[in-house]
């Protein structure tokens, strides 16, 4: 039996939700179904280590949405998922549960612990309203340059996540003073202050930075005759 | 048709400036659809500044719509009694009954996908068409439609460009 990868992982989501979608039940497609593909595929290898729903050691009331005790590398993995919809992620409210999202992450990091965030979406949804997420309206519309090869462009995003594989550290700077970022910064210690207090009796200090790391992103399949819908990527927060 | 055909057309603006679109499409044999089309816009535009767009359903990497001078077209507000502050502009395509409409708006809105969703959902009422949006997916406020896009008249691609007479 193969070994457990995050890849795979990404590859069992993305095509369950294709097969979901194609059969005409995109319907049932939200953050917590997302659970059922990613436990289907973390039973071959954790059975009886997966948890839904798993207290955070660190933070009173707050839980990860997926949890398993890797037992042969003596390594505990908590996975937060987002489902990306149209104009989803543009609210401020939700910008900030994504990042919750990963400083929940953050907090579980030890060296026998890891903690990854999956987001997925159908593709343009994904694509408008994560990766290329732009807050400004655009007019009048800046024109291109031409160029065969194309310009790599990330939104209010791409602050947080690398969607480059070449380049897949993101070092997130909790300092930053523009104030897109920094009312997300204050509005997590702001509410995260009590429940790390109550569960560790200790004061949540501010951090100056953490690190996101890509591990996968869907490949586009532009060129491809095989309909794709959705797109997926992993990124784990690093100590 | 695996080789690349182009249609093209002049758009009116106020200062009699000639700008256009073009559509680029090639056949859906192609290995690299996406890699093809790429560089026929690079060799299109040559130098000038332009505006490049992919159909919105992101499923067909076969046609591009590149636009020079879309900022200058002579927008109009588009049923202001409905939609807060959407502007169109609209132009006939020639020897068909189809069209060609570009909006702007959505600004205010929360959801401006949704919101630009509803305005070309208002434009073309039960007509069929082919929408497209910028091609770097960053953009939710501007769409660009076509109404009979098939019906065009396409010529070979050769050694058209951007500023070449038409």
């Amino acid at each position: 039996m193969e070994a457990y990868s995050n890849p795979h992982l990404a590859s069992a989501i993305i095509w369950w939700l294709n097969y979901i979608s194609s059969v005409g039940r995109e319907y049932i497609i939200a953050e917590s179904t997302l659970k059922i593909p990613a436990t289907e595929y973390l039973e071959r290898f954790y059975r009886d280590q997966i948890q839904l729903e798993y207290n955070h050691p660190k933070l009173s009331q707050k839980r990860f949405d997926l949890y398993f005790n890797d037992l042969t590398n003596s390594c505990e993995t908590a996975f937060e998922f987002k489902f990306v919809r149209e104009d989803s992620t543009r609210a401020l409210a939700e910008r900030k549960r994504i990042f919750y999202d990963l400083m929940r992450l953050h907090l579980f990091n030890a060296p026998d612990k890891k903690g990854f965030f999956l987001i997925c979406g159908n593709r343009l949804h994904f694509k408008s309203s994560f990766q290329n997420l732009n807050l400004s309206p655009k007019l009048p519309l800046p024109s291109s340059k031409p160029s065969v090869s194309g310009i790599i462009k990330s939104g209010f995003f791409g602050e947080w996540f690398s969607f480059d594989t070449n380049n897949p550290d993101r070092n997130i700077d909790l300092n930053n003073n523009e104030n897109e970022y920094k009312q997300v910064y204050s509005a997590f210690m702001k509410k995260y202050s009590e429940p790390f207090n109550v569960a560790t009796n200790n004061s949540l200090v501010k951090q100056n930075a953490i690190t996101t790391k890509l591990i996968f992103i869907s490949e586009e399949l532009i060129d491809s005759r095989i309909p794709q819908t959705f797109s997926i990527g992993i990124w784990e927060v690093i100590l | 048709m695996n080789k690349i055909e182009i249609c093209q057309f002049e758009l009116h603006h106020p200062n009699r400036r000639k700008d256009r679109i073009a559509i680029l499409r090639c056949g859906i044999n192609v290995e690299n659809p996406k890699v093809i089309m790429d560089t026929a816009v690079f060799k299109y535009v040559v130098n000038e500044l332009y505006n490049d767009f992919i159909e919105i359903h992101l499923d067909n990497p076969w046609i591009r719509v590149i636009i020079k001078g879309i900022n200058e077209l002579y927008y109009q507000p588009y049923m202001p009694s409905v939609f807060n502050n959407v502007e169109m502009v609209e132009h006939e395509l020639i020897n068909t009954k189809g069209t060609v409409a570009i909006f702007r708006g959505g600004l205010d809105s929360e959801k401006p996908i949704a919101y630009m969703n509803a305005v070309v959902s208002e434009y073309v009422g039960q007509r069929g068409y082919n929408e497209f949006v910028e091609i770097h997916l960053d953009n939710p406020w501007v769409r660009v439609v076509f109404t009979e896009i098939n019906s065009l008249k396409y010529e070979p691609f050769k050694n058209q460009t951007i500023n070449g007479s038409i």
